[in-house]
């Protein structure tokens, strides 16, 4: 028993003093304090990190800024309990398709006075809820197929997506993938899509209309499950991270990913996560994903990020103050020139000179985005999407599947 | 723990075991008053008031939270949720999936449970058998097992099962000659995941069972089995007839703590679900809560209601069990 005490005693020391560790921390004054920054992967450039930390600490004397580095799969669960604790970090990014989901929780306060006209309409519109912009335009991406002339060989590039699907077809071994096609990989997915005239959702009047088992969305989904089963050697339920080690090891022929992926495919060999900038990734090149008519292209689905300031930060001030230096032309510059397409339309200027570049700038002109609606956000978390096209991609029955994902995806959006 | 958790019961029978006590006034007398209580709450406030904080608070607001709609927003905002009375409940019993994911809970429960228990006999058993280098030597071997970190060891053998790039498909290829097992995805299939799952808890946990199991052995009087082999009793009849009896109570409380454990396993069924596999097929019930809504606090802490109340009804019957037997010795 009285060890049972001691113990006691112990923990409850240990608790209160943990207690007071974290109140201590990030309490700032007028006089200085500490910012925290959630960026989310690894494409923000490691230049337009060091530029924010430089320039915010000697615009604000005293105060510190940390720039901290989550995972996509943070930005539900982990964000939505990181923002309403008291302990939340000031300045988070977030995807486009989710900014109206935590604005409508209430988690990010409003932006006054921000201009956002200069910024490209379709992330300014993702992060407008309510009439009230409540996130800036950080970035957009959209998704290129890359290809290694090495892997090409004489193989002719497809001028549009029934090519596309059967040059992936006829050049895929028990080795090769013709197209890298991971089941859980949706992005990827919607093109085949919207191409044929499927949709994801629809409002009419009140309700909203799923649209993957539309006649359209069939023939698309179809179409996918032939890229799974008869071009694709990726896993039938792996998903879209880390396509370098695949394309490094020669065994893709096509590899649909967003454009900052031209990165990892060239990171030095001694890298802590390496490519190959020697071999597959030496003379690295992009096309558009070609649509249903030569010198088209598919919709491709319009990725981005945006910026917020949390409503919980302690220093809202301070937090818009980094914020605005994100959504600044230097800082926007930076990321234009690590290939990503800025949210602000004037530092568009510094994208690379590249044929990935154009190929993306190209790809991004066809483009869509997933339903505006705060709901969306949880048919993502619910991963009910993914789980369909594995079902796809392991070759279940595709007019069933969509049938069953449109119930899914409608119940969600009209609940 | 069990210690304590029989203090109240046992407490009013010792005055009548006791020899009676010296008239007051004798010797000492003076000064032996009745001793103040506050000795005991003193030592006793530290951990009731953190139960309190940490379990009793908890529970009461999970249990108040299961019958409102709260969410993020009233939070954010400041406003109050509204009562619904069982609402979260009918939701939860009546979505198509909560029986699937409460029957997998229970069957992967009864599995792992089995298996821990079995092999960590058999371990333990063997490491009475073990000089004592080897048994050194396999003990550490074990605590490795059991010392790492849950989310690492799943990663790792995530890998090890890896469709592309997984040592076990390179192996079996090797071992049949054959290329049948490339792009082998073992995580695909229901079942398949769930092999995979009972493999990575059952080796972490049976550490902890051996060497619970081995410390109860070492309790079995030697002379009892002595005798009984002289009496001619099997190695069967010595483990069943004198050993299972002597470790009743280590083996109720494993059992108990692995069913607990079993049922509310979630760590290696979500880091497993990142890696590959359909989570709507595998799910079982901490995943399935984590993985409603973001922020549907009510409905989630409904299930976590639903899953306190069958953990104890599970445990209750074994846990009086094993503090009757107390009572009696």
């Amino acid at each position: 028993m009285r060890k049972l005490g001691i113990v006691a005693l112990g923990a409850a020391a240990a608790l209160t003093l943990a207690g007071c560790s974290t109140g201590g921390g990030d309490n700032g004054s007028a006089d200085g304090g500490e910012i925290t920054v959630w960026v989310v992967g690894t494409d923000t450039p490691k230049e337009a990190r060091a530029y924010l930390k430089d320039t915010f600490e000697s615009e604000n004397k005293g105060w510190t800024l940390n720039v901290e580095e989550k995972t996509w799969a943070d930005v539900s669960d982990t964000y939505a309990a990181a923002l309403q604790s008291n302990d939340s970090p000031d300045v988070v990014e977030v995807g486009n398709t989710q900014t109206a989901s935590f604005a409508d929780q209430g988690l990010f306060l409003p932006l006054d006075d921000f201009d956002s006209s200069a910024y490209l309409p379709g992330l300014v519109d993702s992060a407008t809820y309510d009439g009230e912009l409540y996130a800036a335009p950080y970035y957009a991406g959209g998704r290129i197929v890359f290809y290694s002339p090495e892997v090409l060989g004489d193989t002719a590039l497809p001028t549009t997506l029934d090519e596309y699907v059967a040059t992936g077809e006829a050049r895929k071994t028990d080795t090769v993938s013709g197209i890298w096609a991971p089941g859980r990989d949706w992005y990827n997915a919607l093109p085949y899509v919207w191409e044929h005239g499927g949709f994801i959702a629809e409002q009419e009047g009140d309700e909203w209309k799923a649209g993957f088992s539309s006649e359209g969305g069939i023939e698309g989904l179809t179409q996918l499950q032939q890229v799974y089963l008869k071009a694709s050697n990726a896993p039938k339920d792996g998903d879209e991270t880390d396509p370098q080690v695949p394309f490094c090891a020669g065994e893709v022929l096509f590899l649909s990913a967003p454009a900052w992926v031209q990165w990892s495919i060239t990171a030095p060999a001694d890298a802590e996560a390496p490519g190959c900038p020697d071999t597959y990734g030496k003379d690295l090149q992009a096309f558009p994903l070609p649509g249903g008519t030569a010198g088209e292209t598919a919709p491709i689905f319009a990725g981005g990020s945006n910026i917020a300031v949390a409503t919980k930060s302690a220093n809202p001030e301070q937090a818009r103050a980094a914020l605005d230096i994100m959504a600044g032309e230097g800082y926007q510059k930076l990321l234009a020139e690590g290939g990503l397409t800025p949210g602000l339309t004037a530092a568009a200027s510094s994208l690379p000179d590249t044929p990935i570049a154009k190929a993306q700038a190209t790809a991004l002109e066809n483009s869509k985005v997933t339903p505006t609606t705060p709901k969306w956000a949880e048919v993502e978390a619910s991963q009910i999407i993914q789980e369909a096209l594995v079902k796809i991609a392991q070759g279940g029955d595709v007019p069933t599947i969509a049938a069953d994902l449109d119930k899914q995806i409608e119940e969600i959006l009209n609940s | 723990m069990s210690a304590t958790l029989t203090e109240p019961d046992a407490a009013p029978r010792t005055p009548t075991t006791r020899p009676p006590r010296p008239p007051k006034g004798s010797s000492a007398g003076a000064r032996k008053k009745k001793p103040l209580p506050w000795a005991p709450w003193a030592l006793l406030g530290p951990s009731i008031a953190l139960l309190i904080v940490m379990v009793v608070y908890p529970t009461i607001v999970m249990f108040i939270t299961s019958f409102t709609n709260l969410e993020i927003k009233n939070k954010m905002l400041g406003t109050a949720p509204d009562f619904v009375g069982f609402d979260n409940y009918l939701e939860i019993f009546t979505d198509s999936q909560f029986p699937q994911v409460l029957a997998r809970s229970l069957g992967l429960m009864v599995v792992l449970t089995v298996l821990i228990v079995v092999f960590g006999m058999l371990i333990g058993l063997t490491l009475t058998k073990l000089s004592k280098a080897w048994r050194l030597a396999v003990s550490i071997a074990l605590l490795f097992a059991w010392a790492m970190p849950p989310l690492a060891a799943t990663v790792v053998w995530g890998w090890m099962f890896d469709t592309d790039y997984g040592v076990v498909n390179w192996a079996l290829n090797t071992i049949t000659g054959t290329q049948d097992w490339r792009g082998h995805g073992w995580l695909e299939n229901p079942w398949s995941f769930m092999m995979v799952l009972v493999i990575i808890v059952t080796w972490q946990s049976i550490p902890f069972a051996a060497i619970t199991f081995y410390a109860g052995l070492g309790q079995v009087p030697d002379e009892v089995i002595e005798a009984s082999s002289l009496d001619g009793a099997s190695a069967w009849q010595r483990f069943r007839l004198i050993i299972l009896p002597y470790m009743r109570n280590v083996i109720t409380a494993v059992l108990v703590l692995e069913t607990i454990w079993n049922l509310r396993i979630f760590t290696q069924v979500y880091s497993l679900q990142q890696q590959g596999g359909l989570a709507s097929e595998t799910n079982v019930l901490p995943t399935y809560l984590f993985r409603q809504g973001i922020g549907e606090f009510g409905t989630t802490a409904a299930i976590g209601v639903f899953m306190m109340i069958l953990l104890m009804s599970i445990s209750y019957f074994n846990v009086r069990n094993s503090l009757k037997d107390e009572e009696e010795l």
